[in-house]
Formats: C-alpha cells, sequence, structure tokens
C-alpha cells in the first residue's frame, strides 16, 4: 500500500460526509444531515473533527431570512481524502495475504 | 480489511450517486441564465460605455442571485471549475459568453449592425440552455461512474 490511511476519515460517517463534500463545492449542513440520517448534534460533533482536523471549512452566510450552514472542503481536506480512497482502492485491488503461524 | 474497504468504497460511491440525484437543475434556471447572457449582450452592442458597464454589473449580479436561489433550492453548489470532465461544457459556455460579448461590442462600436448582436443573443439563449443542460447531464453521469 502506497498512500496511508486517514483515521479521521476513516470513520464511517466521516467518509460518507468526505465523499459527498468532495463531489460538490458546497452542501448545506441539513442535506448532510439527511445523507447520514442522524440528529443535527451528530453531525456537528462529526464536522467539528473534521474542521479540527483542517478538512472542512463551516461557513454561516449573513443575510435576511433562515441562516443556513455551508460545509465544503479544505484543498487539505481534499487532498487527505484522495490519499485515503487510494489506499482503500489498493488494499481493495490487493488484498493482503493472510499469516499463518 | 479488504471486506471493510469494499464497504467503504461501496459507500463513497452511494454518496457520489446522492449527489447526482441532488443535482436536478430547475427548469427555469438555464433559461433565466441564457436571458442574462443576451440581455448583457444586447447592453454591450450600444456600443455605449455606461450601458456597457451597467449591464455587466447587472448580468452579474442577477448571476450570483440565480446561483444562490440554485443553491438554496437543492442545498449542493458545484462549481464548473470544479466539476472535473464535466466541467468542459460549463468552460465551452464561458467562451461562448466571452466571445458573443466581444463580438457585440465591436459591432456596437464600429458598425451599425446592431441586429447582429439580437441575433448572437437569441443564439445564446439556447446555446446556454443546450451546454448547461449537456453539462448537468455529464456531471451527474461523472458521479454515478465508479467513485
Amino acid at each position: 500500500m502506497t498512500e496511508p490511511f486517514d483515521e479521521t476519515i476513516h470513520a464511517p460517517n466521516r467518509l460518507r460526509i468526505c465523499a459527498f463534500l468532495d463531489a460538490t463545492s458546497s452542501t448545506e449542513f441539513g442535506v448532510l444531515r439527511d445523507l447520514l440520517g442522524v440528529a443535527d448534534s451528530v453531525l456537528s460533533k462529526h464536522l467539528k473533527v473534521l474542521q479540527d482536523a483542517g478538512y472542512v471549512d463551516i461557513a454561516k452566510p449573513t443575510g435576511r431570512g433562515r441562516v443556513k450552514t455551508w460545509v465544503s472542503l479544505t484543498p487539505a481536506g481534499k487532498a487527505a481524502y484522495g490519499r485515503h480512497v487510494t489506499a482503500l482502492r489498493a488494499l481493495f485491488e490487493n488484498p493482503v495475504p493472510e499469516r499463518h503461524s | 480489511m479488504e471486506s471493510n474497504a469494499a464497504e467503504q468504497l461501496t459507500a463513497i460511491a452511494d454518496a457520489r450517486a446522492a449527489v447526482a440525484d441532488r443535482l436536478v437543475t430547475p427548469w427555469w434556471y438555464h433559461p433565466a441564465l441564457g436571458a442574462l447572457v443576451a440581455f448583457d449582450v444586447v447592453m454591450m452592442s450600444f456600443g455605449n460605455i455606461v450601458l456597457m458597464c451597467v449591464g455587466c454589473v447587472v448580468f452579474l449580479a442577477l448571476c450570483v442571485v440565480l446561483a444562490n436561489a440554485y443553491r438554496r433550492m437543492t442545498g449542493v453548489w458545484v462549481s464548473g471549475f470544479e466539476a472535473g470532465r464535466a466541467g468542459r461544457w460549463a468552460g465551452a459556455l464561458g467562451a461562448l459568453v466571452g466571445v458573443s460579448l466581444a463580438a457585440s461590442w465591436v459591432l456596437g462600436s464600429y458598425t451599425d449592425l446592431r441586429w447582429v448582436a439580437w441575433l448572437i443573443a437569441a443564439v445564446d439563449v439556447v446555446a446556454t440552455i443546450v451546454l448547461g443542460r449537456r453539462f448537468d447531464a455529464a456531471l451527474r453521469a461523472q458521479l454515478r461512474a465508479a467513485g
């Protein structure tokens, strides 16, 4: 395997968040919540982990009406996600042989 | 471990397919964008610097309004600059708009062929709808292909 797993992204919900964000320029918080089928608080915690790692940007544009939160992957997040997917593909295509003692 | 990798790759493909499902452009979006392009092309054809500037400002401001309406409706935004291979269609549209505006400005500044600018504007409405829909279709197909 040439690329390492990223433990921050590896968690299933965070992987799905990153996969969705990688395919978009920005995504509304509620869309991610519906994708995962989780409560707002659960999604917020996952986003906080990704934000602390420098992988996502969270923006709350000001203006009239209900304020919506928009989430996007940072360049560092895109790079980390790309490396993680490369590692997954390498593992899938070249499984590690089982060791027998 | 490899079965876990397979599950994760499947989850990625599902997430990308979910984005494709979300990217359903409202029917009025491309006609409205085409009308804005046509408006700017016609404004350029007057050969008047004030009208040209007003046209550009109104065009850009309404493009932002249109994009924000799309974002609010779908909850997602994919920039043509970040769309991978599908971005070629957005690039083609951008090039068409650039050439149209330049041609209209030349026509308005150096000739009396104002009707040609109106013809360009009409062509741009149709081209914006066609290229915009091509972009959408290419992007959705790209997202549904292997993640």
